[in-house]
C-alpha cells in the first residue's frame, strides 16, 4: 500500500510542480498541465502503483484531490 | 529526449501523432525560432493546439486546401533557415498533392518537411479515400526526398527532432495512434538512411519499416519455435535506403523478406527487390505486403489479416518459402 507522500512526489514530479503548489492543483493553476503531462500522469500512477486505470477514472483525474481520490479507488493508497 | 521504460510507455499511450506533437514539436519550438508550421485546417488532427497556443508566430493555417498547403510550405520554406514542417492526414498531404510535391518540393529541393498523420490503414474504417497503401511508393519516385516512418511513438519523436537539422525536402509518414506498440525501450542513436538491426539472426532476415517491425519481431518469436534464426532489420527510411546493411545480409541470409504496411509495388520491397537485382548474385527475396487486391472496409487489424500482415501470417508465409527453398 503506497503512502500519500508517495502519491505527492509521483504528482508533482510528472507535472514538474513544487509539493507546496499541489494541493488544490488543477490544469487551471499548473502551467505544464497539458493534454501530454495528463496522459505522461496517467502512465506515472499506473506504473508506479501496479494498476490500470478505466477510462472513466482517466477523465476525473483533473485536480490532485481527484487523483488521491482515484487511487483510493483502487485501494491502493492509505491515506491517515 | 528521455528514452527509459516509463517515457517509452508514455508515448506509446500517446501514439506517434500526439507524442510527435508533445514532444518533438515542442521541443524544436522551444530551441529554434526560425521555422514554420504550416497546416490545411488540420491542427487539431496533427494535435498541435498546445504548439499553435504556445508559438502562434510559426503557425499558418491555409485551411482545407493539401495543394496550396504544400505550395505555401515551399515558399515559406524559402522565407526561413529553418524551413517548415506541414501536418495534415498522410492520404491527402501525398496523392492529393503531389504535382505540388514533385514541382515546389522536390525539383526545387526545398527544406519542407512534409508530415502525413494517420498513415497506413490507421483509418481503416473510414475507406479507401483515408488509406495509403501507396503514398510513400510514390514519394519515393520523387528525386531529393527522403522518404521515411517510425517504427513506434520514440522513434517518431527521435525522427522529427532529427530533421531539423536536414535541410532537405523530406516526407514522413506518421501511423501508430495511441497505445502504439513499444519497439525501443532504451536509447538509441538516431539517423536517417541508417536501418537499426534490432535482432541477429541469419537464416532469414526481415526487413521491415513503421507498424510492421513490431510485427516482424513478433514474428521473429515464431520462428525461434521452428529452430529458425531471424534477424530483423528497421529499415525505418526508405529512401534513402541503407544498401549497406542489406549487402551484408544479402551475402549471409537464406531468405529476405520485406514487410510494410503498404504495397508491395514500389515502397520497401520494391525498393530492395530493385537494390538487389543489380547484384550478381543475390539472396531470395519475399515481399509482404498489400498485394495487389482492395481490401474490405474494417479496422486496421482487420485490414492487415485481410493482407496477411499479422505475425503470425508473417511467420507462415516465411515458412512456407523457406520449405520451397530446401
Amino acid at each position: 500500500m503506497a503512502t500519500y507522500e508517495e502519491y505527492l512526489k509521483v504528482f508533482c514530479e510528472t507535472l514538474e510542480i513544487e509539493k507546496e503548489s499541489a494541493l488544490g492543483a488543477t490544469p487551471k493553476t499548473v502551467e505544464n498541465w497539458d493534454s501530454i503531462k495528463q496522459m505522461a500522469l496517467v502512465v506515472t500512477l499506473e506504473d508506479t502503483f501496479d494498476i490500470e486505470l478505466e477510462p472513466d477514472d482517466i477523465m476525473k483525474l483533473n485536480s490532485f484531490e481527484a487523483g488521491l481520490e482515484v487511487l483510493k479507488k483502487y485501494g491502493v493508497i492509505s491515506v491517515s | 529526449m528521455k528514452v527509459d521504460r516509463l517515457s517509452t510507455k508514455i508515448y506509446s499511450r500517446l501514439g506517434q501523432t500526439s507524442a510527435v506533437a508533445g514532444y518533438a514539436m515542442k521541443e524544436l519550438g522551444t530551441k529554434y525560432d526560425d521555422f514554420f508550421v504550416a497546416y490545411a485546417d488540420s491542427i487539431a488532427i496533427a494535435k498541435q493546439n498546445n504548439f499553435q497556443t504556445l508559438f502562434p508566430e510559426k503557425v499558418v493555417n491555409v485551411g482545407i486546401a493539401e495543394q496550396s498547403l504544400v505550395g505555401i510550405a515551399a515558399g515559406l520554406a524559402g522565407l526561413s533557415e529553418g524551413g517548415c514542417y506541414a501536418f495534415t492526414y498522410a492520404a491527402f498531404i501525398t496523392l492529393r498533392a503531389m504535382e505540388q510535391l514533385r514541382i515546389y518540393m522536390s525539383y526545387q529541393k526545398r527544406n519542407v518537411k512534409l508530415v502525413g498523420v494517420f498513415g497506413g490503414y490507421t483509418m481503416g474504417t473510414l475507406g479507401v479515400s483515408h488509406w495509403t497503401p501507396e503514398e510513400l511508393g510514390m514519394v519515393r519516385l520523387l528525386p531529393n526526398i527522403i522518404v521515411c516512418t517510425p517504427a513506434d511513438a520514440t522513434e517518431a519523436i527521435k525522427m522529427i527532432t532529427a530533421s531539423y537539422d536536414v535541410k532537405s525536402p523530406m516526407y514522413i509518414r506518421l501511423s501508430g495512434v495511441e497505445n502504439c506498440p513499444i519497439v525501443y525501450t532504451e536509447d538509441y542513436q538516431f539517423r536517417f538512411g541508417k536501418a537499426m538491426t534490432l535482432r541477429e539472426g541469419d537464416d532469414v532476415v526481415v526487413v521491415a519499416n513503421g507498424l510492421m517491425v513490431n510485427e516482424a519481431l513478433q514474428a521473429a518469436k515464431i520462428m525461434d519455435s521452428h529452430g529458425i534464426r531471424c534477424g530483423v532489420i528497421n529499415m525505418h527510411t526508405l529512401k534513402p535506403l541503407d544498401t549497406e546493411i542489406l549487402s551484408e545480409y544479402a551475402r549471409k541470409a537464406r531468405l529476405i523478406v520485406t514487410v510494410e504496411e503498404g504495397s508491395v509495388v514500389g515502397g520497401l520491397g520494391g525498393s530492395v527487390a530493385e537494390y538487389l537485382s543489380g547484384k550478381r548474385e543475390h539472396v531470395p527475396l519475399l515481399r509482404l505486403g498489400a498485394s495487389d487486391f482492395q481490401a474490405r472496409l474494417g479496422s486496421q487489424d482487420f485490414i492487415w489479416k485481410q493482407y496477411g500482415l499479422s505475425s503470425a501470417c508473417i511467420a507462415d508465409r516465411i515458412l512456407e518459402r523457406m520449405g520451397e527453398l530446401q
